[in-house]
């Protein structure tokens, strides 16, 4: 028999899994991973092809991923199966879970935006009295956020923002295009911040190029892929976790994989379905409450830049940027609490079906306007409630026979709020630059389809109100850790995945401190 | 030749691996004979495995009409014609075979992306009818203008959703033109030119 009990099982291997593996394994640590997925061969799973071999034009399989949009005929093969892999919501209120099961999860194709949060969210109730505050502030995380901006090789631009803390990345010196300078020169006029996008660059910027080589390199890591984990298991002697049960993807046939901590990294949802199904760490009954995520209004503000028309020069359009949160900052100064941010972009060509005409017309101005588009997305924060939460669907089992999660998540007249401010913000801004505006719409897209989804084992001191304690350590098993965005506590406007790593970071070195002095 | 006889001679030729030919210096010495070189026993190439090339369906054939009507299909084809001609040297709808793609298309969608095709063309059709007398497919292009006329309207995101027959026109244009632009004639034609379009990208395959 080669099975061994290992010092610590991850499970997972995206941003949070990956992490803590790369950091628990350079501590000397011997690690187990189980990823649900295979592990991806970039030469064999993909080949370049033009868009009409596609069986369907590009268009892809009619209804194969209600709930995916970012799904398209060239990756649709890369999501998780929805049918293998079933939910339920509430008839009049859909949820879209975006996942993808393979070795390296989301970080395979997230839009690599790495933003740090600040104590705006760390310490949220102390600004305007609404939920709770972590347990943790930004100093607490910084160091973190230090090693986690090299890791992902950030890129950005320092502006000194309280709101967006700068840190450890590469400085951003690319020239702002002038459609982007007209837009930034009307935002400050009102007051309103803007910066580079902040992204982890390369040409892949994932687990399975950044944190997983670290680990495999120590010699300390072992990954089992195509490992569906059923159950976190527990010694009925001590009540300490002492590891889990998976079921091999493709033949059913079920294992048990034991070690002296288990670290759960499976994603928000998946990991609290994971602690549901497993029946731990609910002593407070708040596991899987308190869901929340980003609201997306997705080009918010379609523009024209006007002088772009027939590209009559290059460095008219070109190139993102980012308004960082700045409503409610240090006064209330809206009819909703908190913030939202925007991103915005120039150099595509309009969507067509924007443009009032058609026939020889249309096809004339999408000639014309190739390159002169300007558009803005709005991403805001959504409120924790209790109201929003997940719990196991006794009636639906996955592919495996493990019972699915039924999502009950809404937004609200504070979310709703934000969005029409920000709409009325974009067009103000986009005016005022000399912009044609073309559409705008405060619309937003279904909870969950940010893919930003958190908060169902929320940290927190107090084990009657939260799940995880400031270590990402459950308050109820201490050899047990949580270390994905299921432990956040709020999530302000800021994309969720560079605070993820920071957050196994730390939670991994206590971790390895625990057991170094023999208290896990 | 007796079975024993058979047996021993092949016994008696030299195991070959895989891919491999006869010894060269038996076909040297059949050369210096004046001879023709013989057959070797595993010709070239007899081992590896070639890709056999094949080409796509609808290069040869036709796709079969199994959503639409004869009605419905023609008043698309029409409708394309009007909504995204040849234009610039480069196919348009008719000659991208849009309609007949939309049909297959449509028609594996769900059911509420085929009704609102389907009530939309026998929109079309009604008010072609109703106001020149003739189906959609044989009026000429003011008269198609006149019934297009919510696609001249400045875009709103709150009004397709209001008339089911709007809805199916923006649906339409949309549909059309991204079949004609994504099909073959089309980035045929748009390859020649001197920035051509990128229509490649990273197929996934299932990953097993």
């Amino acid at each position: 028999m080669f099975h061994r009990n290992y010092d610590v099982l991850i499970i997972g291997s995206g941003a949070s899994g990956g992490t803590a593996a790369r950091q628990l394994t350079r501590k000397g640590i011997h690690c187990l991973m189980l990823d649900a997925g295979p592990a991806v061969d970039f030469t064999r799973d993909r080949e370049l092809k033009k868009v009409y071999t596609l069986p369907y034009r590009g268009f892809g399989q009619p209804g194969r991923f209600p709930h995916v949009t970012q799904a398209d005929e060239y990756t649709e093969n890369v999501w998780a199966d929805e049918k293998q892999n079933p939910y339920t919501y509430p008839k009049d209120d859909p949820y879209y879970w975006v996942r993808v099961r393979l070795v390296g999860g989301k970080t395979l194709f997230w839009g690599r935006a790495s933003w740090r949060l600040s104590n705006y969210e760390f310490k949220c109730k102390d600004h305007d009295g609404f939920g709770e505050n972590w347990p943790i502030e930004y100093n607490d995380l910084a160091p973190y956020y230090d090693q986690a901006e090299p890791m992902l090789r950030v890129q950005g631009r320092k502006e000194g923002l309280p709101q967006l803390p700068d840190g450890v990345f590469m400085e951003d010196k690319s020239r702002d295009s002038e459609a982007s300078q007209r837009f930034i020169a009307a935002a400050r006029k009102r007051g309103i911040p803007t910066t580079k996008e902040r992204v982890a660059t390369g040409q892949l910027a994932s687990s399975v190029n950044r944190m997983l080589p670290d680990a495999l390199e120590t010699g300390k890591l072992q990954i089992v892929s195509n490992a569906v984990v059923r159950q976190i298991t527990t010694d009925p002697n001590t009540g300490l976790a002492n590891g889990a049960i998976f079921i091999d993807r493709r033949s059913r046939q079920e294992f048990h994989a034991k070690a002296r901590v288990v670290v759960v990294g499976a994603s928000c949802l998946e990991s609290t379905r994971l602690l549901l199904n497993s029946g731990l760490a609910n002593s407070s009954g708040v596991l899987g409450h308190y869901l929340f995520d980003q609201f997306y209004v997705k080009d918010v503000v379609s523009c024209i830049v006007p002088e772009a028309r027939n590209r009559p020069r290059p460095g008219i359009t070109g190139g993102d940027g980012y308004v960082p949160r700045f409503r409610n900052l240090d006064r209330r100064e809206k009819d909703f609490l908190r913030g939202y941010a925007m991103d915005f972009n120039s150099g595509g060509t309009p969507n067509p079906e924007l443009l009032p005409c058609y026939g020889a017309e249309l096809l004339r101005e999408l000639n014309e306007l190739q390159g002169a588009s300007f558009s803005l997305t709005a991403m805001g924060e959504v409120l924790p409630r209790y109201e929003n939460y997940v719990e196991i669907d006794k009636s639906t089992v996955d592919a495996w026979g493990i019972p699915a999660l039924h999502i009950r998540a809404k937004y609200t007249e504070n979310e709703f709020a934000m969005a029409r401010d920000a709409m009325n913000t974009a067009e103000e801004l986009c005016h005022d630059a000399g912009f044609e505006v073309l559409a705008k719409h405060w619309q937003m897209v279904p909870p969950g389809e940010s893919i930003h989804e958190l908060g169902t084992c929320r940290m927190g001191d107090d084990p009657k109100k939260s799940v995880l304690n400031k270590y990402n350590q459950t308050h109820d098993i201490r050899n047990l850790f949580v270390v994905d965005g299921s432990s956040f506590v709020s999530g302000g406007s800021q994309n969720p995945t560079l605070t993820i790593c920071a957050i196994s970071m730390r939670a991994s070195d206590f971790i390895a401190e625990q057991m170094r002095r023999g208290d896990i | 030749m007796k079975r024993r006889t058979l047996l021993r001679s092949i016994a008696a030729i030299p195991s070959l691996a895989a891919g491999q030919t006869l010894p060269q210096r038996e076909t040297t010495a059949a050369r210096d004979k004046g001879l023709p070189a013989g057959p070797t026993l595993i010709p070239p190439g007899v081992n590896e495995t070639p890709t056999i090339p094949v080409i796509p369906a609808d290069e040869t054939s036709d796709s079969r009409i199994r959503t639409f009507d004869g009605q419905q299909l023609a008043a698309l084809a029409r409708l394309g014609e009007v909504l995204v001609p040849a234009w610039d040297g480069k196919p348009g709808a008719a000659e991208a075979g849009a309609a007949e793609f939309l049909d297959f298309l449509v028609g594996s969608s769900p059911a509420n992306r085929i009704e609102l095709y389907k009530s939309g063309l026998d929109e079309l059709n009604r008010r072609a009818q109703q106001q020149f007398g003739k189906p959609f497919a044989a009026i000429s292009q003011a008269d198609a203008d006149s019934l297009l006329a919510p696609l001249r309207e400045k875009w709103s995101y709150g009004r397709a959703a209001k008339n089911d027959f709007e809805a199916f026109l923006l649906a339409a244009k949309g549909d059309l033109l991204r079949a004609t632009v994504n099909s073959r004639p089309y980035i045929n034609a748009v390859s020649q030119e001197r920035r051509p379009r990128n229509a490649s990208n990273f197929f996934w395959y299932p990953i097993s």
